[in-house]
């Protein structure tokens, strides 16, 4: 880090940029496999995605990597930003009211929001999945052969009821994966043993989303983030001097439309979650 | 014996400078670093020179009396700059701009300086576009030309309504790039108190005011170079910059240099009228304005009345009621004559009552000819920034409505004398660019004053000042702790205590105002035995007051903005009276220097040069004493000697 | 019309500074800002207080020595005027004006509302210049320059080095500035040659200097008073990318 300070600011700008453009690409992924939570298929979909993306070996490699970029954008942000304002030691009286881009002017203000969504984010979903934090998993039915077979014999009941499929008119009345499993009836049924179980994001989702609080939170911090990318995205296209006479309407349109695709889709999912299911 | 050699060099004229650059003597690059050179200010003329210098391996030290080199007034030019390239093909050469330059000059220039100025133009302009001036440029990427005044040809280069500052920044550019590698010292925030002289009487050093902390400075070198314009301000209301003064070279004519021709002062016919007392500042609408506009004013003594008292607007008066005065009168060159021709037919229509704004003293300037010819995108192309300028000014929107216009002090062709090789009177002290008298004559025509102050600076002083330095390569670097500096310093100090124990009421602006309007009304464009004598007695009262009733307040000891301009009142309290004296002696008309008493029938000109072609050149004499006026006399070789005509 | 003015007043540049509250009355809507503060300032002689430092110089908005933020805006609510251009018919008569010096670390006061911008000829001199030593270059018209070049050039070197982009400037950035003399340069055909170590050397000194980063909020364009566009800034970043590749 102490090499990268003695940078350009421009590179140090440079940097920052590219990383952004990744996350925005990022973004897009993400924003498309949650969409997939508003078909009506239980999550099917959504499940298949999540499964993928948890257990691909490529996918792996790119989550480290996509952390590292995370990280990376934030300390860089945070450097720049410490400069600048260390460039300003004694500020105004009356703030500047100069015409300025749309957002540029709070980046660090969205960007602290958008770290504290990536917080909670990271409470409710990531860490689940490390095991930190306790959520909701599933368990696919090829996989009860792997559990403690004590635990399943003591347990019969509850093993039954969770592959109970509500929906008594099916043929088959046992579901092939059984999902929502609290953390408390996950090792009384299957044993502390057990390792063939995955988070149930669907089902974390849908209750986080049905509680109002968590939703009008949610809701504001996507804005933050959209609001972060409105200037975000010209921005990035600017620093790398991809900007001229010619393209900088269409950059700062294409920006904002891109903003706006990307606070929609996460709120429709999250709304749609809280209205639908 | 005449005191003023011109040092000319003998030899025709096209040949004087080759002959003069062949036998100079040089200093070889080991001795120039033992070579200290001080250069105050830093506008055209300044920068190129220390710049110039710097890189061949002079040490330069360079004075700025702003925060930075680049604030210089002649960021403040505007039109262009001449120069007998001929690109346009239209039969412009070297003869020509110098037959030009000492035409428009009114036949009271020295000919084998213009010559010189001709004929380095071109040099000036390859120059600057290697520095990387954007000078406007055709749809083939070759340099553009527009016309200016005073000339038959295309040979003005402009970049669009901002030459001045885009060569100043050229020149602060190569000053910078010296400064960075060391051969160039910047002082910034610094004004020039006195020039000091050494015991055998050449100029080995300033004293400068540290105008941030208010601290006494001693600077010395082996040759003193006054780059420091020209000292228009003395009139209070001129389109000088608030900062320029002629202290600096008033201190050097105090020390014996000799001031040359101080009541030439050049009249410029477009600027923006004077709308109220609180006014500080004249703005110029550039000359080449008249490229395109044309200049009227109402037929009818009525119509100007009913504009006058704002009931009408010039839309409102037909094209048959319009007077297009310069055009009647000077159907050959029309609203292109030169400066001091415009700025008297200004005057002499408002005068005869016809100016059309409500204090009577304007005329238009209108462009609805060239907007129906060219459309409004060229003009706006060409004028944009100065029809801003304007609208920002005036609050009135010059595609729709004509802009309004009068006479404004502009530049002063007057200045310390100096002889070919830009040296004054005082061995050591040399003076470019405005600061000297040399090349304009009676009249500067538009873009020359670019022109002359990069000439002197990039390609004349670097040959003439090595020439002088030449004998000086064992002199070993200048002491400033010698009693000469002493002494001057402890004038300065003086000087500024007796300002602050005044003590009186008025603020040094107030009596700067009143200096002014004497200026402009007894030393202004038309002078007259009487106004002029008026005017030297009411500078003597005013002179006396100033001394009983100034006020400054705060202390010598940090940044006051009251005490320099004290300090600089003081001198153009001086000067104004020279002025006056000079123009009071100069009993013809010519060039910028109108006598009442001698004009045509017609109401032009009427130069005797039987009596006065010569430079006036002034040698002080001491406090109280009357100055006595040298004389050096004009001699036209290789240029005939005519009234200027630009009737037909 | 009638102004109630809050002053930044500060005696020196260790000094600690405060707002001083002046009325001027009776003023024209045709004076110009700084006449404004002329006419407060004799009316401070006259009372024996020292009056307002502040720096000007050609009042013809090219010299770039004015240098006040004005209600927010650095030469004042006008647009592309500096503040000796700005007069007083942008105001409402009795409305209160805040003046204050530019606030950058790299612009530090030196007395009331002047500042000291040496930092800016110190970017310059690290390279915002060709190295073209007197004498010895081409004529003019041996390189002929598009005229599009030439014109994008032009209105680079429009830049009067105010510092009011860096005064606008939430991060007190100097880049317009700095992308001003960059592009200026870079689009002339002259100035080529040392394009890649210009901008290195610039942005080099400009870090050095304390200024702040660029984030493209175009303050510094809004309030530019000759206009300069953020797609220098642009093209500073490509010359800079350029120049390491």
């Amino acid at each position: 880090m102490s090499k990268f300070l003695k940078m350009a600011s421009v590179t140090q700008k440079i940097t920052l940029a590219l990383l952004g453009l990744f996350l925005m690409l990022f973004l897009l992924l993400h924003g498309g496999i949650n969409l997939c939570m508003l078909r009506s298929d239980g999550g099917a979909w959504f499940r298949a995605a999540a499964h993928f993306m948890g257990t691909n070996y490529i996918v792996k490699v790119f989550e480290v990597v996509l952390f590292a970029v995370f990280v990376l954008h934030i300390l860089i942000g945070l450097v720049l930003q410490f400069q600048n304002w260390r460039a300003r030691p004694v500020g105004y009286k009356v703030s500047n009211k100069s015409r300025t881009q749309a957002g540029s002017k709070f980046m660090i203000y969205t960007g602290i929001l958008v770290f504290i969504f990536l917080c909670l984010h990271m409470v409710n979903f990531y860490f689940v999945k490390l095991g930190i934090v306790e959520g909701k998993y599933m368990v696919e039915a090829a996989d009860v052969q792997y559990a403690d077979p004590a635990c399943l014999q003591q347990n019969q009941e509850k093993l039954l009821a969770l592959f109970q499929n509500p929906d008594s008119t099916a043929i088959n009345p046992l579901k092939p994966v059984a999902d929502n499993i609290s953390k408390e009836d996950l090792t009384q049924v299957f044993g502390t043993g057990f390792t063939h179980y995955e988070p149930d994001f669907y089902n974390m989702a849908k209750e986080l989303f049905n509680n109002t609080a968590y939703l009008i939170i949610y809701l504001v911090l996507l804005l933050a983030l959209g609001i972060h990318l409105i200037h975000a995205f010209p921005s990035a296209f600017h620093t790398l001097g991809m900007n001229g006479p010619r393209v900088d309407k269409p950059v700062k349109a294409i920006g904002a439309v891109y903003a706006v695709i990307i606070v929609l889709m996460f709120w429709a999912v999250a709304i749609g979650m809280n209205i639908l299911y | 014996m005449n005191k003023l050699d011109s040092k000319v060099p003998s030899g025709p004229l096209a040949e004087k400078w080759t002959k003069y650059k062949a036998s100079q003597h040089l200093v070889n690059p080991a001795n120039k670093r033992k070579l200290d050179v001080i250069v105050v200010g830093t506008g055209l003329a300044g920068a190129s020179a220390a710049a110039s210098l710097g890189a061949l391996g002079f040490n330069v030290k360079i004075f700025c009396i702003s925060d930075s080199p680049r604030r210089a007034h002649s960021i403040a030019a505007q039109g262009g700059i001449n120069a007998a390239k001929n690109y346009q093909n239209d039969g412009d050469s070297v003869y020509r701009l110098f037959y030009d330059t000492i035409k428009g000059g009114d036949y009271r220039a020295r000919e084998a300086n213009v010559y010189r100025l001709a004929e380095v133009s071109n040099n000036i302009i390859d120059q600057c576009v290697a520095q990387g001036v954007p000078f406007a440029r055709d749809y083939a990427g070759y340099l553009d030309n527009r016309s200016f005044g005073g000339a038959q040809v295309s040979r003005t280069f402009y970049a669009k309504g901002q030459t001045g500052q885009q060569l100043l920044l050229g020149a602060y550019g190569a000053l910078s790039s010296e400064i960075a590698k060391g051969s160039v010292k910047l002082y910034a925030r610094r004004e020039m108190m006195d020039l000091v002289l050494d015991k055998e009487g050449h100029a080995c050093g300033i004293i400068c005011r540290n105008l941030v902390t208010g601290e006494m400075e001693r600077y010395s070198g082996h040759a003193v170079l006054l780059c420091t314009g020209g000292y228009g301000n003395v009139y209070f209301l001129s389109t000088n910059a608030m900062n320029s003064n002629g202290g600096a070279a008033w201190k050097a004519y105090k020390k014996g240099a000799f001031f040359a021709n101080p009541c030439f002062t050049q009249i410029h016919p477009t600027c923006i009228p004077v709308h109220g007392d609180y006014q500080s500042k004249l703005t110029l609408m550039s000359e080449s304005l008249r490229n395109d506009g044309r200049i009227w004013v109402p037929k009818e003594k009525s119509d100007a009345e009913r504009l006058q008292r704002g009931e009408i607007t010039a839309n409102d008066i037909p094209e048959e009621k319009r007077d297009y005065y310069l055009e009647r009168r000077y159907p050959a060159f029309g609203n292109l004559v030169p400066r001091d021709v415009a700025s008297r037919a200004a005057k002499e229509r408002c005068d005869a009552g016809y100016g059309v704004n409500n204090t009577g003293r304007a005329v238009f300037l209108d462009f609805k000819s060239a907007i129906e010819r060219l459309g409004r995108h060229k003009i706006e192309e060409r004028y944009g920034n100065l029809f801003q300028m304007y609208q920002k000014i005036t609050d009135e929107n010059p595609y729709e409505v004509p802009m309004k216009i009068y006479p404004a002090v502009h530049y002063t062709m007057g200045g310390l004398w100096v002889d070919y090789e830009l040296q004054t009177t005082i061995p050591g002290l040399f003076a470019l660019g405005e600061a000297n008298f040399s090349d304009h004559g009676a009249n500067r025509l538009g873009a020359s004053a670019l022109m002359q102050g990069l000439s002197d600076g990039y390609f004349v002083i670097p040959y003439t000042l090595q020439n002088f330095l030449s004998s000086h390569i064992s002199d070993g670097p200048v002491p400033t702790d010698t009693p000469e500096f002493d002494e001057a310093e402890k004038a300065v100090r003086g000087k500024i205590e007796s300002l602050f124990a005044i003590n009186g009421n008025e603020s040094p602006d107030s009596i700067h105002k009143r200096l002014g309007h004497i200026m402009w009304e007894y030393v202004g464009m038309g002078r007259t035995k009487e106004s002029l004598e008026k005017a030297i007695d009411e500078i003597k009262k005013l002179r006396a007051e100033f001394w009983k009733t100034l006020k400054v307040v705060g202390t010598a000891n940090e940044m006051n903005p009251e005490l320099e301009k004290a300090l600089r009142l003081a001198d153009f309290l001086e000067l104004g009276e020279l002025m006056a004296k000079d123009a009071l002696n100069r009993e013809e008309s010519c060039g910028g220097h109108f006598r009442e008493e001698y004009q045509t029938e017609d109401g032009e000109a009427k130069r005797d040069d039987e009596h006065f072609m010569h430079v006036a050149a002034w040698e002080y004499k001491g406090e109280g004493v009357e100055p006595e006026r040298h004389i050096e006399p004009l001699e036209y070789e290789n240029i005939k000697v005519a009234t200027r005509n630009y009737k037909n | 019309m009638d102004f109630t003015l809050k002053v930044w007043r500060q005696e020196g540049p260790k000094a600690k500074g405060r707002f001083e509250t002046y009325k001027v009355t009776n003023i024209s809507p045709d004076c110009s800002f700084l006449e404004m503060l002329d006419i407060l300032n004799e009316s401070l002689v006259a009372q024996g207080v020292e009056p307002v430092c502040f720096d000007h110089d050609c009042r013809e908005g090219i010299c770039g020595m004015c240098s006040l933020y004005i209600n927010g805006h650095p030469h004042g609510p006008d647009s592309q005027v500096t503040t000796c251009q700005l007069h007083m018919r942008k105001f409402k008569s009795g409305e209160t004006i805040y003046i204050e010096p530019w606030r950058s670390a790299a612009f530090p006061v030196i007395k009331d509302l002047v500042v000291d911008r040496q930092a800016f000829d110190k970017i310059i001199q690290a390279g915002g210049f060709i190295s073209a030593t007197t004498g010895g270059v081409p004529d003019g018209n041996a390189i002929p320059i598009p005229k599009k070049d030439a014109d994008t050039a032009m209105d680079a070197a429009a830049c009067i080095g105010c510092g009011a982009c860096v005064a606008a400037c939430k991060n007190a950035s100097a880049m317009l500035f700095v992308s001003a003399k960059v592009s200026h340069l870079a689009h002339l055909p002259q100035g080529r040659l040392e394009a890649a170590e210009r901008v290195k050397k610039m942005i080099a000194k400009m870090d050095e200097l304390g200024f702040g980063n660029c984030t493209n909020t175009g303050a510094c364009e809004a309030e530019c008073p000759k206009g300069i566009k953020i797609l220098h800034i642009a093209k500073l970043n490509r010359e800079f990318m350029k120049a390491h590749f």
